[in-house]
């Protein structure tokens, strides 16, 4: 982990709401991966909140907060500057003028509402939450008279971070405080009995519930989860494979003792190798492949050959074989291949979309199978999987790359 | 083409290259067809020998030709290992590059069994791994 600052002269804008130096891990690359980018976006509703409770606080508990004072409050990502670690400049945007209201012309009525009150609150909230997080860091407990109703907000402040990442926010200025994940927990927990992290963890799965669109899972020690997936197609995915050992990747509710309460948000990484990319993006890929590409005569891949793999590939997403790396081929068609063990497989379909051509051969022994399906086949998938269990005869379960 | 036996190369563990166009390679993987012939090559294999392009200036003329900035890198399957697949391997110089061979796929069968030994002639090459530019680099 590299936390070397870097010149925060050089770093500096005059108009930067808040500046954060994010280190360590992932940022030892100079960039900020895009997934961080909502930890942003929830920073801005941490300042909301907290501003406006400060304003009740200053104004009275009873009072409202004004119209427009949260619209008032927008900031943005003005740039990002690399060094041993990545900073964040976010200065505070001025407010989309309003278009005027219908009523007689006068002169001032023309002109756009530009001017809205510049409420001191941001600013002063963003100072509670420095030294909020300063305070926490240095004694490692959160001051009593931090509001109970605010703590649930640091759940998406951070979250995407890694243990070995931190935030270091105010960067630049006369007192930087260092925001991790310890410390982001510690606030949570200190008025909650639960917190959000990463998931990253092997369940099996083991059903669902159709009518809910609920998956149920159970974890190493037989513990049961559900989740929700995000598409129909997904859901018929996991659903379809029960049983099966797979990988989940999102966010879930854990106690004080890191125990795993509530799956939240959750990917599924089905375990059988093959290829990672969800196989649309490769088809959309493929469809874009100029023609020439080989040999400055061949033909661009046939629109009816990708979509006769699409579809072949949509049922074998439900089959527990891993997904296999697409390619385009000179003829115009598009082949899927796979490797499993010893064996090098290929489904390819012709440049008509009329023809599937299947060959797989053991490069240890040299055996090979063969086997050619005309389309549209209603037997396509159980002609398919025969030819998978062909090489699979040895193995209980595939595992490809 | 220079089928012949003047120009038949004896079995040795000299490389003969072979250059893969970007949609061949997926999430680092080649495509299993890089080593078969097409349709219009008629059994017939085009390759570089090594010993004469080597895998930097082969890759370095492929992209030149094709107008690309990067590729899927120069792979290779030795003289010896064709031949162990029962494919001779010819030298066949064109003008623009006198390192040019055919390896001849006939011999094997029809386009299944060609597929089928390219197959098997892919898996050596992938064994051996990417010559250029280096595996450890990004292409």
């Amino acid at each position: 982990m590299t936390d070397t600052p870097i010149n925060p002269e050089a770093a500096a804008t005059d108009d930067a709401f808040a500046r954060f130096r994010f280190a360590g891990g992932r940022f030892d690359s100079h960039t900020i991966p895009l997934e961080v980018l909502p930890d942003l976006a929830a920073y801005r509703k941490l300042v909301l909140e907290v501003a406006k409770m400060l304003f009740r606080r200053r104004m009275g508990a009873r009072v409202r907060v004004p119209k427009g004072f949260e619209d008032s409050f927008q900031i943005g990502l003005a740039r990002i500057e690399g060094g041993s670690s990545a900073v964040a400049d976010m200065p505070r945007l001025r407010p989309v003028a309003s278009p005027p209201p219908q009523q007689p012309l006068k002169f001032a009525a023309n002109q756009p509402t530009f001017d809205q009150p510049h409420y001191p609150d941001f600013d002063d909230a963003r100072d509670y939450i420095d030294n909020l997080i300063g305070s926490v860091g240095s004694t490692g407990s959160v001051p009593p008279e931090f509001p109970v109703e605010l703590a649930g907000l640091f759940n998406s402040f951070g979250q995407s971070l890694h243990e070995d990442e931190f935030i270091e926010l105010g960067f630049g200025g006369a007192k930087p405080v260092r925001y991790d994940t310890f410390i982001r927990k510690k606030i949570v927990l200190s008025r909650e009995t639960t917190y959000e992290n990463a998931v990253d963890a092997l369940f099996v799965l083991n059903g669902g519930v159709v009518a809910q669109g609920a998956i149920h899972v159970l974890d190493v020690t037989g513990v049961s989860f559900d989740f929700q997936p995000s598409t129909e197609f997904e859901f018929k995915k996991a659903y379809n494979r029960a049983s099966e050992n797979v990988r989940l990747v999102g966010t879930g509710l854990y106690d004080k003792n890191e125990r795993l309460r509530r799956l939240l948000s959750v990917n599924v990484i089905y375990s059988e190798g093959g290829a990672t990319q969800p196989f649309e993006l490769r088809l959309e890929e493929i469809r874009s492949t100029p023609a020439g590409w080989y040999d400055d005569e061949n033909p661009a891949p046939c629109p009816a050959a990708i979509e006769a793999m699409r579809c072949l590939l949509v049922d074998v997403s439900m089959q527990p074989v891993p997904l296999p790396h697409l390619y385009p081929l000179p003829s115009g068609g598009i082949a899927a291949e796979w490797t499993i063990g010893e064996w090098e497989a290929s489904v390819e379909v012709d440049e008509t979309g009329s023809q599937m051509t299947l060959n797989s051969v053991n490069t240890n022994t040299g055996e090979d199978v063969d086997m050619v399906i005309d389309l549209p086949s209603t037997k396509l998938m159980s002609q398919f999987m025969t030819f998978m269990n062909a090489m699979s005869t040895d193995e209980e379960t595939p595992d490809a790359n | 083409m220079p089928i012949n036996d003047q120009s038949l190369l004896p079995a040795s563990d000299e490389l003969l290259t072979r250059q893969v166009h970007p949609s061949q390679m997926t999430e680092g993987r080649l495509s299993s067809r890089s080593f078969t012939p097409t349709d219009k090559d008629a059994g017939h294999l085009s390759a570089d020998r090594e010993s004469l392009l080597s895998p930097r200036d082969a890759y370095e003329s492929y992209l030149q030709r094709k107008k690309l900035t990067e590729a899927g890198g120069t792979w290779g399957v030795s003289i010896q290992e064709f031949v162990i697949l029962g494919l001779a391997s010819y030298a066949d110089p064109i003008p623009d590059n006198s390192a040019h061979v055919l390896v001849d796929f006939t011999s094997v069968g029809d386009a299944k069994k060609q597929q089928t030994v390219g197959k098997l002639a892919y898996a050596k090459a992938k064994a051996r791994g990417r010559l250029h530019p280096p595996p450890d680099s990004a292409a």
